[in-house]
């Protein structure tokens, strides 16, 4: 009697778990369907084109290395007229993720400390910081282009009166690359700010108050508890840092007014690949993906390896 | 009784260095939210102006004349062949489109991810942490080649295509909103006889509605905002963010006319922000991040 009942119960079970296989299998169909096609298309894809070459029709044919020899001359070998070229898109590259990760990721580090210790209005600004997360990059590109403009710009009539003329900031390299950067972390600080105040808020009182009795000052608690605490979020924007070295060109393309800078003085290594795809022109395609699939193999154990290191340095803590 | 002293002593004096650094952060804060109001202010405020007036040299006043009829000339304005009208359609279809097809389907594979369990579902989970973490670059003349091979090159099919991957962050946030809900209120459902469709549809999407409407609205500003995928992959249909470029290229010396087109694309935006403002912050991105 006993073992029937056993039985059937075992039958029943298993019927309920091929059901829920069967609604997990319907549902899971098209994301997973979609992911593999897409992934295995794009990266096979990326890794056949790199040796291949295209003419302007589309046909095909085998280029062996060619490709990543004229990137290697690209990166390092031409020069524009103007006589930045070469190695300009790398230190260009690079030059995101140290910005990001030196100036806007501390910077943003003590704003988010001082919204949270409590400011006059911390709610008005915490709201205003949010806005270049939702702003249009095209808008807000031009918010800030519009006052450094030359002719409408408020901002440059308060340098010029202070007597910094100079006529149009992008115009030339370095000028135009540090007004690049300083877009950068004008832009960047909203979002860093808006997820690192988000971690520190999350934060037990209890720990700040325990360490206000035993004597720690603000110095001390921003080193020993606030940073150790919200160190995996920190971990997170210094990664995302190093990815902007290879991710990063939509600010400097629009900033150029979808040129690329003065004979490509702003250039980037993904804006190079961007401009490449754009362009629509099949010859184009093997170099870009050439170039794509040397970074990414250069660059990604480095951010990988980093973000291991980094992330042990404060293990177990998760706010 | 001395040591007590000592300490007060201690912390009165780094509160004094504490308070004379926090007005310099005030000033701070200030000048960082005057520099991200007032362009768009002025804006706003100079799309109200005639060209006329614009360009004789009232660019930083008030309109003499309040003009009201820039965002009608702007929207039958044609840059590179487009009506900003026909872009401003674009754009809200792509983003209603996409939003929907995007967070649904995410919204789905999380939940089934987070409450059965079956063969592969870590293997899920690691796989859309890994493609977040790992930047792969250079992939995008294989994504064109994809698309031609599909035959959904330049059109909206494919970009909704490439909206419709939803193992990203979305996933991540909504899976982890689900695991926190409690499997007792589907089993008190499943007693009453209800499906799996129906405690999907009816009892566990309800309960996550907090995350699931932050993350809609998220993504239909992002979406709203996209310039790459559109510009790459439906060239012939801009939307307004691919537009608001050419038109800023292209529409030198008539300013105010341009100030109204990007208040149509921004001011949708903000008064979206402003309805979702609490639900947004509580429960997504201030809510947490962490790779």
């Amino acid at each position: 009697m006993e073992a029937v009942n056993t039985g059937r119960r075992y039958r029943r079970m298993t019927g309920k778990r091929l059901k829920d296989y069967g609604f997990v299998f319907v549902l899971l169909l098209y994301p997973v369907l979609q992911f593999v096609i897409t992934w295995a298309f794009i990266n096979i894809g990326s890794l056949l084109m790199a040796f291949k070459y295209e003419d302007i029709y589309g046909n095909a044919s085998f280029a062996g290395f060619d490709n990543f020899i004229e990137v290697f001359k690209e990166l390092f070998v031409y020069e524009s007229p103007n006589g930045y070229g070469g190695w300009t898109m790398l230190l260009n590259s690079l030059g995101y993720g140290a910005v990001t990760i030196f100036i806007s990721l501390p910077l943003s580090l003590l704003f988010s400390y001082f919204l949270h210790k409590g400011m006059p209005c911390a709610n008005v600004f915490r709201v205003i910081f949010f806005l270049p997360n939702i702003i249009p990059i095209v808008a807000l590109v031009m918010a800030f282009k519009m006052p450094l403009d030359p002719s409408y710009g408020y901002l440059y009539k308060m340098m010029e009166a202070m007597g910094y003329g100079g006529g149009y900031l992008f115009a030339s390299y370095p000028t135009s690359q540090m007004w690049i950067y300083m877009y950068c972390i004008w832009a960047g600080l909203g979002y860093n700010v808006v997820l690192l105040s988000g971690a520190i808020g999350r934060i037990p009182k209890e720990l700040f108050e325990s360490a206000r009795i035993d004597g720690a000052g603000y110095m001390k608690e921003f080193t020993r508890i606030t940073v150790p605490l919200i160190w995996p979020t920190i971990v997170t924007l210094i990664v995302l840092g190093m990815t902007n070295v290879l991710t990063l060109y939509l600010h400097p393309y629009l900033l150029t007014n979808a040129t690329g800078g003065n004979d490509g003085a702003a250039i980037t290594v993904a804006m190079k690949i961007f401009m490449d795809t754009a362009s629509g022109n099949p010859t184009t395609f093997g170099k870009a993906s050439a170039m794509g699939l040397m970074f990414s193999v250069l660059w990604a154990p480095i951010i990988m390896l980093v973000r291991n290191r980094l992330s042990k340095k404060y293990d177990g803590v998760d706010f | 009784m001395g040591n007590s002293m000592k300490r007060r002593y201690r912390s009165k004096s780094r509160f004094s260095v504490y308070k004379t650094v926090k007005p310099i952060m005030l000033l701070l804060f200030a000048a960082y939210a005057v520099s991200l109001i007032i362009p768009f202010l002025w804006m706003f405020i100079s799309s109200f102006k005639s060209i006329g007036e614009f360009n004789e040299g009232n660019i930083f006043g008030f309109p003499t004349e309040w003009t009201f009829t820039n965002i009608s000339d702007v929207m039958k304005m044609e840059v590179e062949g487009h009506t900003i009208m026909s872009m401003l359609g674009m754009s809200v279809i792509t983003t209603l489109l996409g939003t929907f097809i995007s967070v649904g389907l995410s919204t789905i594979a999380a939940y089934v991810v987070a409450k059965y369990r079956f063969p592969g579902r870590r293997a899920i989970l690691a796989v859309a942490i890994f493609t977040m973490v790992v930047p792969i670059v250079g992939t995008l003349p294989a994504q064109v080649e994809m698309l031609e091979t599909f035959r959904m090159n330049d059109s909206i099919v494919g970009v909704m295509f490439l909206y419709s991957g939803c193992f990203g962050f979305n996933f991540i946030m909504l899976h982890s909103s689900f695991t926190t809900i409690s499997w007792s209120y589907a089993e008190a459902a499943q007693i009453d006889g209800a499906g799996r469709f129906r405690i999907m549809f009816r009892i566990m999407f309800p309960l996550a509605r907090g995350t699931i409407i932050s993350i809609c609205i998220l993504q239909a500003i992002v979406l709203w905002n996209d310039y790459s995928t559109p510009r790459l992959f439906m060239p012939s249909t801009p939307t307004l963010a691919v537009g608001l470029q050419s038109l800023q290229a292209n529409a030198s010396g008539q300013y105010p006319l341009v100030f109204s087109a990007v208040m149509v694309a921004v001011i949708p935006i903000i008064v979206l922000f402003a309805c979702f403002q609490k639900t947004i912050i509580r429960n997504t991105v201030a809510g947490g991040l962490k790779g």
